[in-house]
């Protein structure tokens, strides 16, 4: 219910900003008379694809001996098939550019048919070892699979997971994104991975744009590729050595990366991309300049000073925003 | 509020319903400019990322300055001065400076909360000589009080929440605190029902109503849940060992009634009145019914009920969608499924951000000098790692 806004369109209505029938629908939504549970159904949807694979999960845990290997290929290949031939029959006719199904529910059909086929592709491996020791490769199957699924249904949901499978593919996935950097031998070998990762995406989102295919796809490509990059840097940078050797490197990469993202977001009107970098321009600078700090006051002081610089840098950035017509 | 700002704000929501149309193509550019110079906003306002980082930065600069001043004075009786400093600065800010959903006010307002509740905790402990659950009760005080103030002077609705927060543990510090929270909530509820949807009331407030009210709700909720009682969650946050014993019968059947039917009322109740927070309420708190079903009763094995339960989410979904497109103009009762140009970005990120953190794959060991090793897979979703 928003009183201002059915107070509003009447006059909106009247000047010919808003078309009459629009106008209509509008003041009952305004009004509360109207409400749109897209956004909740949507929920819903996600929810039940994310419960069902749950299911899958703990099922082929739990109960892989007891069912056998046959049975758990089958039960998934069927559902997975039932779900895509759904998804075949129902689907859109393909296009480069941005379309939308007719049924809501098809995204997460297709999420559910395409998570499915992956399981069922993971499981496969791991029963029968077709690869042998190149296991993981199943993970690079999947993913390109996902990916032209995406393509095809035009699914930016479908993509994100693609994306997300191929970095899985290379060691990274949020989970050990967190804790991989500590400690662990594999640390910088997973940072190298993510940041080659994150490199090819925010190259395939330029590449996508560029051809002006599946264009809308760059920036889910942009945001996980750029978060990557600067996530696998800071968590170098803000690893517990006291070794210079080991941090300085990652500090001044993660100070020149963040800084050359801030130039582009900054030039592209990219505001979330700018958000990262400043957050990460941050961290470098701070993690350099406190390391010599011993008293806590100073660096109590260099946070006041900085918070307030930053404040005052970024007042200063949006006041030519404004002036811009960019605000 | 003052009443310019009152009026801003008034603008600004009829500026951001045509940001809405805009978005979904309901209107043009031309259009949306049309709308500026009709409802002009007088205020500093500044998009979401420019928000979040001003936000972050001024509340570090301001709790940086309390840090410093408690540093260098030896303690923290400074809070007293540097609470007032941060409060004076905000209403600068809001005031003189016209800012609105600007990100420093909220920084260093929410800087100046925490002095205020660091004062309080230095008035008790020194000036009423208080120890442990009074000096606790104070700092709520003056948090839920703080934020009370913060929320009705300047209309933010995150210090609506973090007020009705601490007023509710506050209350529950005292005996019988459960059923203070209860009455507390139910007696406010209806109230701020009212409040946020009247037009009189300015719309920042409004949110701020709203805000409380979704504190109320799940406060409610908590109290008559039959996990919450039968592990005493509430009692045992006050007094450890008073938490014992066996619930009684009409306090247990209560309880089961409350976790299953409170949430269905609201769901009704906001399908009937078309209110999206109690749809959502409604929902979450049928999930919570669902999952506190599962710790006493052995329905099924797991995995059997969360593919069920996902079909059945999945189909009910479905079902609702045909049902409200079935009707005329694909609406029945208030309710459809089309959008209604009130489409937001930020739901889909956070549906693509959800997706990536629950579907995608566990990830393969690395091992720095041989690359890839392993053996066997792990099911999180599509993918696999080393066991399963």
């Amino acid at each position: 219910m928003n009183p201002e806004v059915a107070e509003a369109i009447p006059t909106l209505v009247e000047r010919g900003v808003l078309r009459a029938e629009d106008g209509a629908v509008q003041l009952r939504v305004a009004r509360g008379e109207l409400l749109s549970v897209r956004g909740e159904l949507r929920a819903l949807w996600w929810l039940g694809v994310t419960l069902v694979m749950a299911g899958v999960g703990v099922l082929i845990a739990e109960k892989a001996q007891q069912l056998g290997p046959l049975v758990i290929t089958l039960g998934l290949t069927v559902a997975a098939a039932g779900c895509l031939a759904w998804v075949i029959h129902r689907g859109p006719p393909f296009s480069w550019g941005q379309g939308e199904s007719e049924a809501v529910a098809f995204d997460y059909v297709l999420l559910l048919g395409a998570s499915l086929l992956a399981s069922d592709l993971a499981y496969v491996e791991f029963r029968f070892k077709p690869l042998g020791v190149g296991w993981p490769w199943h993970l690079l199957v999947g993913s390109l699979v996902m990916a032209g699924l995406a393509v095809r249904y035009d699914s930016r949901l479908l993509f994100s997971l693609a994306l997300s499978t191929f970095a899985a593919w290379r060691g990274v996935t949020a989970s050990t994104f967190v804790s991989f950097a500590w400690f662990t031998t594999s640390a910088a070998t997973v940072r190298t991975n993510a940041i080659g990762c994150g490199v090819l995406f925010v190259g395939l989102g330029m590449l996508l744009q560029r051809v002006n295919r599946k264009a809308h796809f760059e920036p889910v490509a942009a945001h996980l590729g750029w978060s990557l990059v600067l996530g696998a840097m800071t968590q170098g940078a803000i690893a517990s050595s006291r070794s210079a050797a080991d941090w300085l490197p990652w500090s001044l990469a993660l100070l020149a990366t963040a800084a050359g993202l801030a130039a582009l977001a900054w030039r592209n009107r990219r505001f979330t991309l700018l958000l990262l970098a400043v957050l990460a321009l941050y961290v470098a600078i701070s993690r350099i300049v406190l390391v010599p700090v011993d008293d806590e006051k100073l660096a109590v002081a260099y946070f006041l000073v900085s918070g307030a610089l930053t404040v005052i840098a970024l007042l200063t950035a949006h006041r030519v925003l404004r002036r811009s017509g960019d605000a | 509020m003052t009443p310019e700002h009152v009026a801003a704000d008034r603008a600004a929501q009829v500026r951001r319903a045509a940001a809405g149309w805009r978005m979904t193509g309901l209107i043009n550019e031309a259009s949306e400019r049309a709308v500026r110079d009709l409802f002009p906003d007088d205020r500093v306002r500044v998009g979401m990322a420019f928000r979040v980082l001003l936000a972050i930065f001024a509340g570090v600069a301001g709790l940086a300055a309390l840090i410093l001043a408690i540093l260098v004075t030896d303690g923290p009786a400074v809070a007293w001065v540097v609470a007032p400093i941060l409060v004076a600065l905000t209403e600068g800010l809001v005031g003189s400076g016209k800012r609105a959903q600007g990100g420093i006010e909220e920084g260093l307002s929410f800087a100046a909360w925490v002095a205020v509740i660091v004062a309080c905790v230095w008035l008790g402990d020194k000036g009423f000589g208080c120890r442990e659950e009074a000096l606790l009760r104070l700092a709520l005080l003056g948090a839920a009080g703080a934020a009370g103030l913060a929320a009705w002077r300047w209309g933010m609705p995150l210090y609506a929440v973090a007020g009705a927060v601490s007023g509710f543990i506050l209350l529950g510090t005292f005996d019988g605190g459960r059923w203070l929270i209860l009455g507390t909530a139910l007696a406010f509820t209806p109230l701020l029902s009212h409040g946020r949807s009247h037009p009189r009331v300015a719309p920042a407030l409004r949110e701020c109503l709203t805000a409380v009210m979704m504190a109320c709700l799940a406060a409610i909720y908590l109290c008559v849940n039959y996990y919450s009682l039968d592990h005493r969650w509430i009692e045992r946050a006050h007094h450890y060992q008073a938490a014992e014993g066996e619930l009684g019968l009409v306090v247990g059947l209560a309880g089961v009634l409350g976790t299953a039917l409170l949430p269905l009322a609201v769901l009704r109740r906001g399908i009937v009145t078309r209110d999206r927070l109690l749809l959502w309420f409604g929902l979450a708190g049928i999930a919570v019914g669902a999952v506190t079903l599962r710790a006493y009763v052995h329905l099924a094995p797991l995995w059997l009920l969360l593919i069920l339960s996902g079909l059945a989410v999945f189909g009910l979904a479905t079902l609702v969608g045909r049902y409200l497109e079935g009707g005329q103009d694909g609406e029945r009762g208030g309710l459809t499924a089309r959008p209604l140009g009130t489409a937001t970005d930020l739901g889909k990120a956070l549906e693509v951000a959800g997706t990536i953190a629950s579907l995608t794959p566990a990830a393969p060991p690395t091992s720095p000098s041989t690359g890839f090793k392993g053996e066997g897979g792990q099911f999180g979703g599509g993918g696999a790692s080393e066991s399963f």
